[in-house]
């Protein structure tokens, strides 16, 4: 149930619909509750003259305004009927969640693909066009900060549909991975800015390169390898002519790095090393590992992480990977696992303070899968993940029902945006 | 679950010496952890030789550095919080001699209930030898799973008591099974699917229960299902231990290989024993002979030879000898042949000779050499005999136009001949057929023009059916004479064979073509173009060596030129023929059947001859799509071409639904008026251009395209 309100007409408390693209506006979501003035001042600078609103989920403080006057008494629409059983009452619960779950997935995707969209454009303009490029992308990283922009945790989620697109799904990883760390780093508006471009545009040296070495492969011969290591000078000039900021411009030069002194092509060490940079090398292997271009050479997330912490510590900064796990969660979001209880189960999200309990689809045969509720590890402390598998180790029913993808591609949200730690009965 | 014998602890109080002593009783490598300093104050002996350290060594180290993964690190951050939990997984250490030890790790608090965790127990269980196990197990699993799938007969796999323990795609796509049924592993469904898919369940039931009671028996048989598919099913039992422990199923579906043979018999238009053309094929040809009599003018002669008596050879002989003799009778006849007569076998002892362009004298020769051969002496398995036959002969255009009228009147002068006393022959009197008059100018004519340059070549665009792409040209001859007009090749072809002109004429045509098509390469336009070989060229002894020796004077590779030839070609002499096509072959010419459908190729033939290209003739694609049995024959025919690894174009396409049915029967290309009449080089140069430069636009597809763009951009 909606209407229109005029937006001089706006009061906290009101529940509102944007009904403009997520890059349009710089709220975390398109429908949400006015919490406060200057949330109504942003939406009044966004130059709509009107904008749909719910009444029934609106929480306002008297006097109500004349507009609202013909609409229902509030809060019957979706108080629970007073004879459910309590069965029932469950059941609409869980119906509830399940919207809730679908909605919020749907949302994620939503965003992810309008992002990907936007990197498209923007990449699509290196060439003709550089400064343009450069405003796009400065554009969409602040459009994916203003999301940012939110108190308390922000939770990764794993999307379920795949992005076309390898390269620019490999862009928005690193870059909004990239981003979620600069967060945890606190790193200021400017850094942010000059993180997130820098993340976005990290391999454009690449469209100078033919399409054979754009992708390291072990098989390479000595002269691809170092055609394939070329496009990280081709990057630096077109971040010269994009005229892209110094620090965004040490993310494309610094990317291929190791804090050792291993990387290339200059071999600077750590401590020579912007932390955008570090970041962005951290994420963009992390991301390499997990997404092969070889399908067959893919690492499960979990893999990917006990890779770069088993082998690869000299290469990275020990604080800043342990911060990364801490963030990814020690089973990132699309790790298939087995539980401490033999249930098999796909990580859909990781809330960064508890990396060891994870939100997970779990294999039910009883429950249709669109029809399963995450299930949070955080709620239950007697089961743990007890290992993590590669999806072929799956039993076949497992596998077709948990429906891992063979490329992950992340997005986040607010932690409070999504399901809230609701549990299903156990089956244990 | 992994073995942790740490007991429920109730009492923190114990000292911890007490607990070191513990640890040190324990089979597998466990330590203790300091929950303040997250330090290790305790170590058995296996632990230290589990992560390759000396005795004591372990004591304070930091517990994150033993095992070093995320979960460890995540756990004793959490447990430096305050957050007691407990972490049991599989974990990866390396220890500090290199080696890489799969473990089962446990930790757990040495706690009071709810009380503050002082230390932790580390309980680390070597898995590596299950672990490398596992990693066989799964090898070989995968291996399985590989190759089940990548055989073309489906499989399933059974337990003796007849559950489905496996089976492979293929096995629900032949039966057709829907994929939920499988998937939920529901095997009375799917056996009943199975069952419901034959047409006599009942039967099918019995025998898989036999099968099935039988544990040790391999069996082989076919099932025919309703939709019509027929499958082999082998079926063998699985043994492990010594033991039967199931029963693998293999179908394998014949229904293409089954529907393919049917075709070719229905195609087949030969004789198996004699290996000539049948009745039918024999009545086509004559009708096809009286039509082109009609319009062209000329003559021919239909001589019906019955064996006398032949049925004393059988039952005197037996069958073998009997067979052998009529396989003796028709080399015989043809001895008596020229090259464009054609011999068939009309019923059980009853051949018919079609004598081409023969007037009463020249079908009355041939007669007689043929009772001649038929009289000598026969000499088989040591029985000596002769034999005789009687001959009726029949006169075209003189008795007659349809094949009924000339065989009634050839059948009725057999008979005159075996009332007369046998071994003789007999042609019904006719007027007088042909103008030969008019041939013989026409051939004047010919030779005139060819002197003066008056032929030209004109070239029909052969297209790829599936990408629109030009991919050839046939060369068609042009004539047009100054007094005479524009003559047809129908009108002078048949003068020019019947002359053998035509091998002036076809030496032309090699030489033109293939100088044209050199050219085009020159000029960056490669063109592959066919040409017509006549019978009478083909078997020319040079043919082979003047081919290669024009493509190398022009410079054109061999694999631009396609030679047509004729079934005819394939069929009169098999083995000489088969050589001179390898020769060709091997110098890398393409090869095509012209016309076909019309002749009487043996698969056999066909499969032998290195053929690159079948051609169906223009009648077939003239009743598309409506004339069911002219779509029977081309579907058939492509379903024969794929199956020999060859290529099929349609002729003569002049209609989109005639175009459309050869999209969707999978015919690979075709020419005819629907693209382009045949055009003079230049146009078909200018076509040529404009197909290049359209094709290049027509896929473009917007992924592709942009791809492209970024592509061109970035070099440019």
């Amino acid at each position: 149930m909606s209407g229109k309100i005029g937006v001089e007409e706006l009061r906290v408390g009101m529940f509102v619909h944007l009904d403009l693209s997520w890059m349009a506006h710089p709220f975390p979501v398109g429908s949400f509750r006015i919490a406060n003035a200057q949330q109504i001042d942003k939406i009044r600078g966004l130059g709509l003259k009107q904008l749909r609103w719910s009444p029934e989920k609106s929480e306002l403080v008297p006097p109500r305004p004349a507009v609202a006057d013909a609409e229902p008494e509030p809060a019957a629409q979706t108080s629970a009927p007073r004879d459910e059983t309590p069965v029932q009452a469950a059941e609409r619960e869980r119906r509830e969640l399940l919207t809730a779950q679908r909605a919020s997935a749907e949302l994620c995707q939503c965003q992810f693909d309008e992002a990907g969209q936007a990197w498209l454009s923007a990449q699509d303009k290196v060439l003709a066009e550089p400064q343009q490029a450069c405003r796009d992308t400065e554009d969409l990283t602040r459009s994916l900060l203003d999301k940012m922009l939110v108190e308390g945790d922000m939770c990764i989620r794993l999307l379920t549909c795949n992005a076309g697109d390898a390269a620019g799904s490999h862009a928005m990883n690193v870059a909004v991975i990239s981003l979620l760390m600069g967060r945890v780093f606190g790193l200021g508006e400017d850094e942010m800015l000059e993180l997130g471009s820098g993340a976005l545009m990290h391999d454009v040296g690449k469209l100078d390169l033919p399409e054979r070495v754009r992708q390291l492969d072990e098989r390479m011969c000595k002269d691809d390898v170092a055609l394939y290591r070329d496009h990280v000078a081709h990057g630096v000039a077109h971040g010269r002519r994009m005229g892209m900021r110094p620090g965004a411009m040490l993310v494309l030069a610094q990317h291929h790095e190791n804090a050792d002194g291993s990387g290339f092509p200059l071999r600077v060490k750590s401590e020579r090393m912007s932390v955008a940079s570090r970041i962005v090398a951290l994420v963009n292997r992390y991301d390499k590992l997990c997404n092969s271009p070889v399908l067959a050479q893919a690492h499960t997330p979990h893999e990917a992480l006990s890779m770069l912490f088993a082998q690869a510590q000299s290469k990275f900064d020990t604080s800043m990977l342990n911060s990364f796990i801490r963030m990814m969660g020690v089973y990132p979001a699309g790790s298939v696992v087995q539980l401490t209880d033999d249930r098999f189960a796909l990580v859909m999200s990781v809330n960064s303070t508890r990396p060891l309990k994870p939100n997970v689809l779990v294999h039910d045969a009883k429950r249709p899968r669109d029809e399963a509720l995450h299930l949070n590890l955080m709620s239950l402390p007697d089961v743990g993940i007890r290992r993590s598998l590669k999806p072929s180790q799956l039993p076949a029913d497992a596998l077709a029902y948990l429906a891992p993808r063979p490329r992950v591609a992340y997005f986040f949200e607010a932690a409070h945006a999504g399901i809230t730690p609701q549990e299903e009965p156990v089956h244990a | 679950m992994t073995a942790t014998a740490v007991p429920p602890l109730e009492d923190d109080t114990a000292p911890i010496d007490a607990w070191c002593a513990f640890v040190h009783s324990l089979p597998d490598a466990a330590w203790i952890v300091d929950a303040g300093t997250r330090r290790v104050v305790a170590a058995n002996a296996a632990a230290d030789r589990l992560l390759g350290r000396g005795p004591g060594a372990l004591i304070g180290e930091p517990a994150d550095a033993l095992i070093a993964t995320p979960e460890d690190m995540a756990f004793w951050d959490e447990a430096a919080q305050g957050t007691v939990g407990t972490l049991q997984s599989d974990a990866t250490l390396y220890a500090i001699d290199g080696r890489t030890v799969h473990v089962t790790r446990s930790i757990r608090p040495l706690c009071a209930q709810g009380g503050v965790a002082r230390h932790y127990t580390v309980v680390a269980c070597d898995r590596s030898a299950w672990r490398a196990a596992e990693d066989e197990r799964e090898q070989v699993v995968a291996e399985l799973k590989a190759t089940l799938e990548s055989t073309a007969d489906g499989i399933l796999v059974t337990d003796l008591l007849g559950r489905i323990r496996a089976f492979n795609q293929r096995f629900a796509a032949t039966w057709g099974i829907p994929a939920d049924l499988l998937e939920a592993h529901h095997d009375e469904a799917v056996y009943d699917w199975m069952r419901r898919s034959v047409p006599d369940g009942a039967a099918y039931q019995r025998r898989l229960r036999s099968i099935q009671e039988a544990t040790l028996l391999s069996a082989s048989d076919r099932l025919t299902l309703h939709s019509g598919r027929v499958l082999e099913r082998v079926t063998r039992p699985l043994w492990c231990r010594g033991q039967a422990m199931g029963r693998v199923y293999s179908f394998r579906d014949l229904s293409e290989q089954l529907a393919a043979q049917n075709r070719i018999e229905e195609l087949s238009l030969t004789d198996p024993l004699t290996g000539l053309p049948n009745r039918r094929q024999l009545a086509e040809t004559v009708a096809k002979a009286s039509q082109r009599v009609k319009r062209e003018g000329g003559s021919f002669a239909l001589l019906v030879i019955d064996l006398d008596r032949f049925r004393q050879i059988n039952d005197s002989l037996g069958h073998v000898i009997g067979d052998r003799v009529l396989i003796d009778v028709a080399r015989r006849i043809k001895s008596c042949m020229r090259a464009d007569d054609l011999l068939g076998r009309a019923g059980g002892d009853q051949f018919a000779l079609l004598v081409d362009g023969a007037d009463t004298e020249v079908a009355e020769r041939t007669a007689r050499r043929v009772l001649d051969a038929v009289a000598a002496p026969y000499n088989l398995e040591g029985a000596q005999f002769t034999l005789t036959c009687s001959i009726g002969g029949a006169l075209c255009p003189g008795n007659g136009h349809t094949a009924d009228e000339l065989v009634r009147h050839a059948e009725a002068a057999v008979l005159a001949v075996k009332d007369g006393g046998r071994a003789n022959y007999r042609v019904q009197k006719g007027q007088r057929g042909g103008d030969r008059r008019a041939d013989i100018q026409l051939d004047h004519a010919m030779r005139q023009a060819l002197a003066s340059s008056r032929f030209r070549l004109h070239y029909q665009p052969q297209v790829e059916l599936a990408s629109g792409r030009l991919v050839g040209a046939e060369a068609l001859i042009r004539w047009h004479d100054p007094t005479l007009g524009d003559v047809p090749p129908s009108r002078f072809i048949p003068v020019a064979e019947d002359s053998g002109f035509i091998m002036a004429l076809g030496d032309w045509v090699l030489v033109q073509a293939v100088r044209q098509g050199a050219d085009w390469l020159r000029r960056g336009l490669p063109m592959p173009i066919a040409i017509n070989v006549s019978a009478l060229q083909f078997q020319q002894p040079q043919f082979v060596d003047r081919v290669a020796a024009v493509l190398a004077a022009a410079g054109l590779p061999p694999h631009y030129l396609e030679l047509e030839l004729t079934e005819s070609i394939l069929v009169r002499d098999a083995d000489e023929a088969l050589q001179r096509l390898q020769a060709l072959a091997r110098i890398g010419v393409r090869l095509s059947i012209d016309d076909f459908g019309t002749g009487y190729s043996s698969l056999a033939y066909l499969k032998r001859f290195p053929i690159d290209k079948l051609k169906i003739d223009r009648s077939f694609v003239m009743g598309l799509p409506g004339a069911d049995s002219d779509g029977a024959i081309v579907v058939a025919i492509l379903q024969m071409a794929n199956a020999l690894g060859m290529r099929v174009i349609a002729e003569g396409v002049e209609t989109e639904s005639q175009r459309q049915f050869l999209v969707d029967s999978g015919c690979h290309e075709f020419q005819g008026f629907l693209y382009a009449p045949a055009l003079d080089s230049h146009s078909f140069e200018q076509r040529l251009r404009l197909s290049l430069a359209h094709g290049a636009a027509g896929d473009a597809r917007p992924a592709a395209r942009m791809r492209r763009e970024v592509v061109r951009l970035a070099n440019g």
